[in-house]
């Protein structure tokens, strides 16, 4: 049974709107302009309301099964993962991501998972984890070159080449060692390499994201200009506490489109980026309790408001 | 060579704390709640829309209501008897009035270690909705008076500090700060928080990815770790408390089978 209370009344059940039928259009534009996005191609199939499965799982070709077996064993082994004494091969499209993968599961004698190796259809890694939550005996790594030259030595185990800005974090479980992409000195917050290892230096899992982008506009507007509109959007919507937001300089990225700001445009992010100069306005004073922070979209040929983000 | 996080002793499914635990449960929803075996096992999931919509803020952010979606359609498929709140629903007073009942709980909202001027501390808690755009902060200490150390089953909570260290809240629903890896056992329980701040984007990302494989099966552990491998546009970090190969489904002790 499910009940939604909304107002103080008991209300049936929410159901987001199916995409409209120039939702569905310009999702199966996009699908036609990006061509692939590293995993796989988007289809127009990917279309997706909350509430819905995120993912539809389906069963290789015998021959594209076997080849991803074969693949993600020989990635498994290099990166020593356990392999188990079987595998469960499974073609996974992603709704919201908007990519298709085969998903290459290890699995031991009693049928319980030990680890995953994530393929694009055209046979790249793009995701390797290490089941089991298991940590080590050794001494945790002392951060820096020692950490970058292990996740260095687990990209190139599943033939990948880190490059872009790098930053090592450590997470509260795991070191983050990130390669976020970067095109002609342009960031793509949402593309890049992720490596996970665990404090001794183990490897724990890897993700990599590649999005296609939108071709840069032949003209790119003043910063000033997307400092200007995101000026007025706060004074809009916060009226005389707009002046409590503080304004860092704009800066450019290739930034998904999405809804934030324009609810029922579309469903999560766009797969095509296009170039933005991405305006955030940091929450001061008494805002603060209301929201913390603000990142504005703005389309670096243009200047329309592309999306964002908010930090609750 | 690995070893489980914190040693315990090999499994024992269930062990007699939790045995214990499932049957003074199993008692509690027999004589207190409604019949049928699911029904029983009740969840809440909570969404400040007010805080981000037009009356608020100047725009409606379509961000709580998806989320709230994507909880209420996970509870339901994994079996809870699931009920939804938000606007003048969504309040401290109601938090409190149900949590004692709670198995599942789920809030999406402001989040922080929030000063209690009573008790002269912080403690880790989160706003209400209430309808107004002056929100009331529930502390973990008020769950954790009204729950009584009631033992709880799956709680998610999509707020900034969820998770981050020192965080009060998985003890006010009985969540020990224990990870119960492969081999090891504490419970039908898991918790998950983000560690320090977090964008809405990053969040759904990570709630979508770990619903759908909750739902489909993985367990709740290898849930986690998949809802981690999506793509974050900003630093994103989660973690983790309770028992790794725990299914997440309603209903006493379900061990995940496909889990190490």
């Amino acid at each position: 049974m499910t009940t939604d209370h909304i107002d103080g009344l008991a209300r049936p059940r929410l159901r987001a709107r199916r995409p409209t039928a120039a939702i569905a259009g310009l999702v199966a534009g996009c699908a036609l302009i990006s061509g692939a996005v590293i995993g796989g191609a988007v289809s127009a199939d990917a279309g997706w309301v909350p509430g819905q499965p995120a993912t539809q799982l389906s069963h290789p070709e015998p021959s594209a099964a076997a080849a991803a077996t074969k693949a993600a064993d020989e990635i498994a082994r290099r990166l020593g993962l356990d392999l188990g004494v079987r595998r469960s091969v499974e073609r996974v499209l992603d709704r919201r991501g908007q990519r298709t993968y085969d998903e290459v599961t290890g699995l031991d004698l009693r049928g319980r998972a030990t680890s995953v190796v994530r393929l694009g259809v055209e046979g790249r890694v793009i995701a390797a984890l290490r089941l089991g939550w298991a940590t080590t005996v050794g001494a945790e790594l002392p951060g820096g070159p020692p950490v970058v030259e292990r996740a260095v030595a687990a990209a190139g185990a599943a033939g990948i080449t880190p490059s872009g800005r790098l930053t090592v974090a450590r997470g509260a479980n795991d070191w983050i060692v990130s390669w976020q992409r970067v095109v002609a000195d342009i960031p793509v917050p949402a593309d890049g390499l992720t490596v996970r290892l665990l404090p001794d230096g183990t490897f724990h899992s890897l993700a990599l994201s590649e999005h296609p982008l939108a071709g840069r506009p032949a003209g790119v507007i003043d910063p000033g200009t997307a400092t200007a509109g995101a000026t007025e959007r706060l004074q809009t919507w916060f009226r005389e506490r707009a002046t409590s937001f503080r304004l860092a300089v704009p800066e450019l990225a290739w930034t998904a489109p999405n809804d934030t700001f324009s609810p029922g445009r579309t469903v999560g992010p766009e797969a095509v980026l296009r170039l933005s100069w991405v305006v955030r306005a940091t929450a001061t004073g008494t805002l603060r309790d209301d929201l913390r922070e603000l990142e504005l979209d703005f389309d670096a040929g243009d200047g329309r408001l592309l999306g964002g983000d908010v930090v609750r | 060579m690995s070893r489980p996080i914190r040693t315990r002793p090999p499994i024992h499914l269930p062990s007699r704390p939790v045995a214990s635990a499932l049957l003074a449960a199993a008692l509690l929803s027999a004589t207190i709640l409604p019949s049928g075996a699911r029904a029983s096992y009740q969840a809440s999931v909570d969404s400040n829309k007010t805080a981000f919509s037009s009356l608020c803020i100047g725009w409606d952010d379509p961000h709580p209501a998806r989320m709230l979606a994507l909880a209420v359609s996970g509870f339901k498929a994994l079996g809870y008897d699931v009920s939804s709140y938000s606007g003048t629903a969504f309040t401290r007073a109601g938090v409190l009035s149900r949590t004692f009942l709670d198995w599942g709980f789920y809030v999406h909202s402001h989040g922080d270690f929030y000063w209690n001027p009573t008790d002269q501390r912080r403690y880790t808690g989160f706003r209400d909705d209430g309808g107004k755009c002056v929100q009331s902060i529930v502390y973990s200490k008020d769950i954790a008076a009204r729950r009584l150390g009631r033992q709880s089953n799956l709680v998610l909570i999509s707020t900034c500090d969820g998770a981050t260290q020192g965080t009060t809240m998985p003890g006010a629903f009985a969540i020990e700060k224990v990870k119960a890896g492969t081999l090891s056992w504490n419970g039908p329980e898991f918790y998950i928080g983000y560690v320090g701040t977090a964008y809405d984007n990053d969040e759904e990302t990570f709630e979508t990815a770990f619903w759908d494989a909750l739902v489909r099966g993985s367990g709740a552990g290898r849930a986690f770790e998949l809802g981690l491998l999506g793509y974050f546009t900003h630093p994103f970090d989660a973690d983790w408390w309770g028992s790794y190969i725990w299914m997440g489904r309603a209903g006493p002790g379900t061990v995940c089978r496909s889990c190490l």
